[in-house]
């Protein structure tokens, strides 16, 4: 559609190739099994990406066919995102039984309540219209489920650091990734519902450079390896010791 | 605007808590040793007894309503401080527990695991239990009953007794004595 720079090319092209290598190390290392959603979201903008950047290229492809179907694309990814956060929740809490109820029930008023207090803000602060409602719908609807998914991540890590949850390398990785993503976007739709989509570098450059971070990051966190933890087997003597001069004390007082 | 600028605050906080997340992580140690002189000791007895009911209206009928109010929020503060002492000691004992779970022993590990799920539970009551505390700090006379916190407690200690018994033979009831 138009000449773009090597650097707006690098960072729509480098995150998704990289995503190419993050689904064949999920495949290879068998963790789609553990993290199914997070495969097909991964193959998802590999495949997106791909489509859109053959449109963006083509002549014959109007501007209004590529916008319809970046937000096609856009529906969808957000879509799988949420499904990816139920299962970062899911993974999270596996290995804790007593939590499963407790944290699903957490999800479910979690995202009521950020679902009312989006709207509430729709409704208080609607995004500004520069000419077009649909994009100003747009803008308000992204703007919606940034602070969704963003609220949903900043829980999951506040609830899981309250217990003291231990996190797996992978879905550490994948939550935190997935949470600077949503964070970025949360500021940028913040932005742009108050002054439109106009900044060229806050609405390309900066969500793709973020996006790259994340790719990396979860490339990070897969290709690291899992630290081994340190086993109490048996408890040591010395805590023995320890907590027999605590009963001793608390004997004397 | 004002609401824009509030969304973006909470935004860059959120990356910079998602970024210090990152951090963190990295100089985590997953280390049980560290754990031990970590827990703190407790006195039960004297715990159900700063929040029996039959005690505070014992109290509330012997004396006047201000030296009431002012004696029962003392209490109440001295629970809290039991509380949070047992939700302390408690994410000790889950680490613990996280550490045995992963034990060969199936049964080392299954006591492991009931260790982390009634620390769990705990930790959970505790932070429920606080809530009523402070509560009933603000309003002396509200009725509050964190005393089954104290049964959850004993459970914990039981657990650990039973990983204790399971691990090293002479010395699993010292360990949990001293909770």
């Amino acid at each position: 559609m138009y000449p773009h720079s090597f650097l707006w090319h690098y960072l729509w092209l480098a995150p998704h190739a990289l995503q190419v290598v993050l689904a064949a190390i999920l495949i290879r290392r068998k963790l789609h099994r553990e993290f199914p959603v997070f495969l097909l979201y991964t193959i998802f903008q590999i495949l997106l990406n791909a489509v859109l950047f053959i449109l963006d290229h083509d002549d014959s492809v109007s501007w209004y066919t590529y916008r319809y179907a970046e937000w096609i694309g856009d529906v969808l990814s957000i879509g799988l995102r949420f499904a990816l956060i139920e299962e970062i929740f899911s993974v999270v809490l596996h290995s804790y039984p007593v939590l499963k109820q407790l944290g699903k029930t957490l999800l479910r008023w979690a995202i009521l309540g950020l679902v009312v207090a989006a709207v509430a803000i729709a409704i208080y602060n609607p995004a500004v219209d520069y000419g077009s409602h649909i994009i100003a719908g747009l803008t308000m609807l992204n703007r919606a489920i940034a602070m969704i998914q963003c609220g949903l991540l900043l829980l999951l890590f506040l609830f899981s650091s309250y217990l003291g949850l231990s996190w797996r390398s992978y879905v550490f990785g994948i939550a935190t990734g997935l949470g600077i993503f949503s964070a970025t976007q949360l500021a940028i739709a913040a932005v742009q519902a108050q002054s439109g989509l106009g900044d060229r570098f806050l609405a390309d450059f900066v969500p793709m450079g973020i996006y790259h971070v994340c790719v990396l990051v979860w490339l990070f966190y897969l290709l690291a390896p899992e630290p081994v933890p340190l086993a109490v087997s048996p408890v040591p003597e010395c805590d023995f010791e320890s907590w027999n001069r605590e009963l001793r004390r608390l004997v004397q007082r | 605007m004002i609401t824009t600028f509030v969304l973006i605050a909470i935004a860059v906080l959120a990356l910079a808590f998602f970024l210090g997340m990152l951090r963190g992580r990295a100089s985590a140690v997953a280390d049980a040793s560290n754990l031990r002189g970590r827990t703190r000791s407790l006195d039960l007895v004297a715990f159900r007894n700063l929040v029996d009911p039959d005690e505070e209206n014992y109290l509330r009928e012997r004396l006047p309503r201000g030296e009431f109010r002012a004696l029962q929020r003392e209490r109440l503060r001295a629970a809290l401080d039991y509380v949070q002492c047992v939700a302390a000691n408690a994410a000790v004992l889950q680490r613990v527990g996280e550490a045995a779970r992963r034990s060969e022993d199936p049964r080392v590990a299954a006591t492991g695991q009931e260790l982390v799920d009634t620390a769990l539970d705990l930790r959970i009551y505790a932070l429920l239990a606080q809530g009523k505390l402070y509560a009933g700090i603000l309003i002396p006379g509200l009725r509050i009953s964190p005393a089954r916190i104290a049964d959850s407690y004993e459970h914990l200690t039981r657990a650990l007794s039973r990983l204790g018994r399971l691990q090293t033979p002479p010395h699993p009831y010292k360990i949990a004595a001293t909770l």
